[in-house]
């Protein structure tokens, strides 16, 4: 997809944003409605000049690089299972095994490499955190 | 002329001296960690202060703040994760030098910027503090509007070359900037119900998304990706910059310490505004203003020296006057209550060793974090050669963490990565996050002084023109309007000739 293509897809649909943003501060009491209706307006202009901008014929910028989506994809599920894991099982025990899994299957590390790396890491977040700035970080809500 | 040299006394004891090198230490640390800002250090230290003598107190604080704002520099540089707002507009030069492989560069010229910044701010709140605190009062609303939208144009100017997705990017986090409680009638504001929206978006889980946690998926997504440009990219030999280069940027330093002394000054401005103005004054008097943004070591001075220069002008009306002009001196104020010091100018008469202590100690701690800054810069350096797919993790683990240590709840960490997924698109879409988070926070101080000068001017716009420093300043925004538009006529013509 080219830069211009994408610039048309945002400004669609940030511009149906700041629309919503200012029908909705229309309708508020007072003048609780004036900064989003002018904040909105300032993005909606902003859309309109980069939807007729990307119609222009100029010289096509660069599109970007290709997006590996499996590795994308498999980065977002482990960020998804420690955000899960961290809040059911515990920050301790979502730690290790987020970086184990993504130090062996996207930084290709060996597991013993990728073990040390996990234990030691989160040993110190432990240390930085909790013992040194008192964070209650999630703990085990299965356990109670 | 006594009470400075017993001051000088109290600082360069052995137990004032151990004191103010483990503040530098871990403000340096907390600094250079995502989430984990100069309000939080200072406020963490606070209860460690409660058993202290007054003096060393404050020389634990000083030395915590003025070393956590250069902190942010570290990380900002090698791996563009800015630790606090105050290094955004670091990273947009730094980042660029260390994936050239001049990190080493880079970090040198962060550290002499902070020190010269700091130095000179210090320098200025000894020698002027009383009357330029009379300047910040002579501030009304209408003044700091107007500042606010100077602020913007200037963000939206410096951070992409194409102004329109710098505006677009504005604008949606001025409307994100309305969210919450609205403080003049009380209405809620595109909040759906969340309690967690009531104070609106917060803003340092926004700026870990879009920043740290957006630069672990760019660090762990592509396969073989790192900081360093090329795989096996050497690192081009020197830690520090070269005299020529500190020479060429000595206008830069001067300047944007001015510029970073006075924005400090106004309460609420902030270190990023007084950056990003220095940033963008840099570049407009740079012989070679297209290398900004690129990787331009004057850039990296401008912002950092300005940076810096704001933590000893921000304490200037809350001595003299009593007043915090940000949420760290609003926390310095607290430990001076605990001591029995109440902020005003009763500071410099009743308690004079003691505050003029703690400004010697702010002088000494900012030479304390240059010389281990050049000392530790060739080796941190070495971070860059690290494998994305290993740095990229943890990343996000300390940036999620640091989240979520701020106000212990999930709701921001999950805002953090949603904004990180937000932020990796934006990056790839060539649509800069610096004004997004800019608008963020000058949003709020733009809506709340807009309004108030609509009331008491009755709805007449022209009292940003009738005050003299309004006036000012509104010819400040249309010179910052005008010049690139001048800038790029006068280019277009040189080029038709």
């Amino acid at each position: 997809m080219s830069i211009d293509a994408i610039d048309r897809c945002v400004a669609v649909l940030v511009g149906g944003f700041c629309a919503a943003a200012i029908v909705t501060g229309l309708g508020m009491r007072g003048d609780a409605g004036i900064f989003p209706v002018i904040a909105g307006t300032l993005g909606l202009l902003s859309c309109a000049g980069i939807a007729l901008g990307s119609l222009r014929g100029r010289a096509p910028d660069e599109p970007p690089a290709a997006l590996p989506w499996r590795r994308f994809l498999c980065w977002c599920l482990c960020v998804l299972g420690l955000l899960g894991l961290m809040v059911t099982v515990g920050t301790f025990v979502a730690l290790p095994l987020f970086l184990l899994a993504s130090l062996r299957w996207l930084g290709r590390l060996r597991w013993p490499a990728a073990l040390v790396i996990a234990v030691a890491f989160s040993a110190l977040i432990y240390v930085v955190f909790v013992y040194l700035l008192s964070v209650p970080l999630p703990t085990n809500r299965l356990m109670g | 002329m006594d009470v400075l040299l017993t001051a000088f006394g109290n600082v360069l004891t052995p137990m004032a001296l151990l004191t103010l090198f483990l503040g530098t230490l871990a403000g340096m640390t907390i600094g250079s960690l995502p989430g984990l800002s100069s309000t939080m250090g200072v406020a963490l230290c606070i209860p460690i202060t409660f058993n202290m003598p007054p003096d060393l107190a404050l020389i634990l604080l000083g030395a915590v703040y003025v070393s956590s704002v250069y902190g942010g520099s570290v990380t900002a540089i090698l791996l563009r994760t800015p630790g606090t707002d105050a290094s955004i507009a670091t990273a947009l030069d730094g980042y660029p030098l260390a994936k050239a492989g001049r990190g080493g560069e880079a970090l040198g010229m962060a550290t002499l910027a902070s020190l010269f910044g700091g130095l000179f701010s210090v320098v200025v709140l000894m020698a002027i503090a009383p009357p330029l605190s009379t300047v910040a009062l002579a501030f009304g609303p209408q003044e700091y509007t107007v500042l606010a939208i100077f602020g913007l144009v200037t963000i939206v100017g410096v951070a992409s070359d194409r102004p329109l997705k710098g505006v677009l990017s504005a604008g949606v986090g001025l409307v994100m900037a309305c969210v919450g409680l609205d403080a003049f009638t009380g209405v809620q504001r595109f909040t759906f119900g969340q309690g967690e929206l009531f104070e609106g978006v917060p803003l340092l889980p926004v700026l870990i998304g879009l920043f740290s946690v957006s630069q672990a998926f760019n660090l762990c997504v592509p396969e073989g990706g790192g900081v360093l440009a090329e795989k096996g990219q050497p690192l081009k030999g020197r830690g520090l910059p070269l005299w020529r280069d500190i020479r060429r940027c000595s206008r830069t330093l001067l300047r944007s310490s001015v510029i970073g002394s006075v924005v400090g000054i106004l309460p609420g401005a902030g270190t990023s505004i007084a950056s990003f103005i220095s940033y963008n004054e840099a570049r407009r008097h740079s012989p070679a203003p297209d290398g900004f943004g690129k990787g331009e070591l004057e850039g990296v001075a401008a912002s950092e020296s300005a940076n810096n220069a704001v933590t000893g002008g921000t304490l200037i009306p809350t001595l003299t006057l009593g007043i915090p002009g940000n949420a760290v001196t609003a926390v310095f104020v607290g430990g001076l209550t605990i001591h029995g010091m109440i902020p005003g100018p009763s500071l410099f008469t009743d308690h004079a060793e003691t505050t003029y202590t703690l400004i010697l100690s702010l002088l000494l701690a900012n030479v304390l974090f240059a010389a281990l800054g050049l000392w530790l810069c060739r080796y941190l350096v070495v971070v860059t050669r690290v494998p994305g797919a290993v740095l990229g993790p943890m990343i996000l683990v300390f940036s999620m963490i640091g989240t979520y240590a701020l106000r212990n709840e999930m709701f921001d960490v999950w805002l953090a990565v949603a904004f990180g997924v937000v932020g990796f698109f934006m990056e790839r879409w060539r649509y800069p996050a610096a004004p997004l988070v800019i608008a963020l926070i000058l949003g709020p101080i733009l809506e709340v002084n807009f309004r108030r000068s609509m009331q008491i001017s009755h709805w007449d716009l022209s009292t940003f023109f009738t005050r003299p420093l309004s006036m000012t300043l509104c010819l400040l925004v249309v010179l910052a309007l005008a010049y690139p538009l001048w800038n790029q006529w006068r280019r277009r013509r040189s080029a038709a000739h």
